[in-house]
């Protein structure tokens, strides 16, 4: 079971706040949800080796000898603020 | 009571590699903020990232210096969590399949050599850096994001501060002899954090484990440690335990304090990167790295002890730096004596060198110029305190030793005729000292013999002065 307290634990590292009524919304939803993706294990598996990766290619290394940089103009163009060639954000502490 | 101490230590080592861990950004220090970026790095959509050679090839060489099973595959996970100093949402980083499993560092006790195994070394990306403003702000520059890094995960195996000490300045030695890394902790390229806990043997209780970040310096990691073995002692002895959580070094207080996290290990959500499709790793590449490393600096000071004879202690300063080791041996070229040079190097070479605050890399002084100083003062033609100076001399001019001693005239005198006349001098003027000595004060001796030192400008073979002054006063 979904709980209100794991509910507003992930909306806590996630950095969001809700009234006490959206939590409840969210708590039947994420429920919801999970009962959902638990009709996967109704899926046998045995004998199946687990996937990885939608191919199973392996990749090469990347072996390159210049560079391929941004300038900071490109960089900064899509931020509403910046300050001294930095992003500027409200301070977040963990 | 008896309390045993556990400590177990996590290393982050940012890779000295051209490129960044997955894009083509250059891997440097110290550049303006956010020059060094690229859609990649940056987490921009569509982007895709591509393992870097070079970052994995530095891993490798690690984990076969610490004695580690390479893994034949790499495989990426994402380490979701949000927070800004990463753009993506995720760090990717390596969960279940490190690529280097096992492995351990050796450090020497007085009791012995003690083997700290590790738990493993995965490979990861770096992160952005944050800057706090007073005024409630943080500024982002993301030239870090996408760095290669290794964690290298020790596990309990260390039960005091001194041996978590031993161990990190082993790591650290070694990860700059194999040149993966400059190992700087004031620029952040080496970044520890300590785990620990004690154990009361007799009561058959444990305290909880805190994890300690934000130690800057090995230093800090020592202290840390120190601070945290006594917090735990008492909490167990009041009768209470200490909680586990994670706590951070405050260097001005001196002392721990709690950090608030709000993640724990299931939020991370740990899942494979669809982006970064699986990369093989051939045991012929592997074979090909492990080719390629010097000798490590255990194995060197091995070979020091027994090919030259030198002690461990004297093998193991010889050995510390890779450049201090080459050094040496680039003087046995040219002087076959070990004992003789390592003499010399464990004496007033590195003596000089703390003095003037420089490392080896920084000398002056050709191997071969320190070779021809150790065989001036060896066959006697400048006498030791004479070397000493001339040593100083070089390590300020960098002139070769026959240079300072030909314009400074030092060469030793050991003409007994050429002697004689100084010392009858010297025993005319001090006839009270001769009879001192004649009535039983040896210290006479050592005045007389400063006086003709000092007449001959310091340049009189001491053993000939030595010779001919008992000579002399025995005739009169
Ligand atoms: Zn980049």
């Amino acid at each position: 079971m979904v709980t209100k307290e794991e509910v507003l634990h992930i909306a806590e590292i996630a950095m969001l706040s809700f009234s006490e009524e959206e939590v409840d919304i969210f708590t039947e939803k994420f429920q919801q949800v999970i009962d959902f993706v638990d009709t996967i294990k109704e899926v046998n598996t045995e004998d199946v080796e687990p996937t990885f990766s939608i191919n199973d290619d392996t990749q090469m290394l990347k072996d390159y000898e210049g560079d391929e940089v941004l300038t900071r103009e490109e960089v900064l163009q899509n931020t509403k603020d910046h300050q001294y060639g930095y992003f500027k954000i409200l301070r977040v502490v963990e | 009571m008896a309390f045993k101490t556990i400590v177990g230590l996590e290393i982050h080592v940012e890779l000295s590699t051209k490129h960044k861990m997955f894009c083509n950004c250059p891997n440097e220090y110290g550049a303006e903020a956010n020059t060094q970026t690229c859609p990649i790095c940056l987490g921009l959509p569509g982007a895709l990232p591509v393992v870097d050679k070079e970052a994995v090839e530095y891993a490798i060489r690690a984990g076969i210096a610490f004695n580690c099973e390479i893994s034949n595959v790499i495989r990426m996970d994402r380490k979701n969590y949000f927070y800004p100093d990463l753009t993506k949402g995720y760090q990717i980083s390596q969960a279940d399949l490190p690529l280097c499993d096992g492995g351990y560092v050796e450090i020497e006790l007085e009791e012995g050599t003690k083997k700290i195994s590790l738990n493993r070394i995965h490979i990861e990306e770096d992160t952005g850096k944050q800057t706090h403003t007073d005024e409630g702000l943080s500024l982002l520059d993301f030239n870090r994001c996408g760095v290669p890094l290794i964690e290298i995960v020790s596990n309990p195996d260390m039960n005091s501060a001194e041996e978590a000490r031993l161990f990190l300045d082993n790591l650290k030695d070694t990860l700059k002899y194999i040149g993966v890394s400059d190992v700087r902790m004031e620029e952040g390229s080496l970044r520890c954090d300590v785990n620990i806990n004690i154990v009361d043997k007799e009561r058959g209780l444990k305290s909880n484990i805190s994890e300690i970040k934000n130690l800057n310096s090995f230093k800090a990691v020592v202290k840390a440690i120190e601070f945290e073995e006594k917090r735990h002692k008492d909490l167990l002895e009041a009768g209470d335990n200490s909680e586990k959580e994670t706590r951070r070094w405050d260097e001005t207080k001196g002392e721990t304090v709690l950090m608030r996290k709000k993640f724990g290990a299931s939020d991370y959500r740990f899942a494979f990167d669809g982006d970064i499709p699986p990369v093989d790793v051939s045991d012929e590449w592997i074979e090909e790295i492990r080719k390629s490393l010097p000798e490590l600096p255990h194995h060197k000071k091995e070979r020091f002890m027994n090919s030259y004879g030198l002690s461990s202690y004297d093998a193991g300063v010889l050995t510390q730096s890779k450049e201090l080791s080459l050094f040496f041996e680039e003087i046995l070229k040219y002087i076959d004596d070990p004992n003789l040079v390592s003499n010399w190097i464990m004496g007033d070479v590195l003596r000089r060198l703390k003095e003037n605050e420089q490392e080896i890399e920084d000398i002056k002084i050709a191997s071969k110029d320190l070779a021809d100083l150790i065989i001036l003062v060896r066959d006697g033609k400048i006498n030791n305190n004479t070397g000493k100076k001339v040593l100083r001399e070089m390590f300020d001019t960098g002139k070769t030793p026959d240079l300072i001693v030909k314009e400074q005239g030092l060469v030793q005198i050991s003409d007994e005729g050429a002697l004689s006349g100084i010392i009858e001098e010297v025993l005319n003027n001090n006839e009270q000292s001769i009879i001192d000595f004649k009535n039983g004060k040896d210290r006479a001796i050592g005045f007389l013999v400063g006086q003709i030192m000092k007449a001959s400008k310091g340049k009189a073979n001491p053993q000939v002065v030595n010779k001919l002054l008992m000579e002399e006063i025995n005739k009169r």
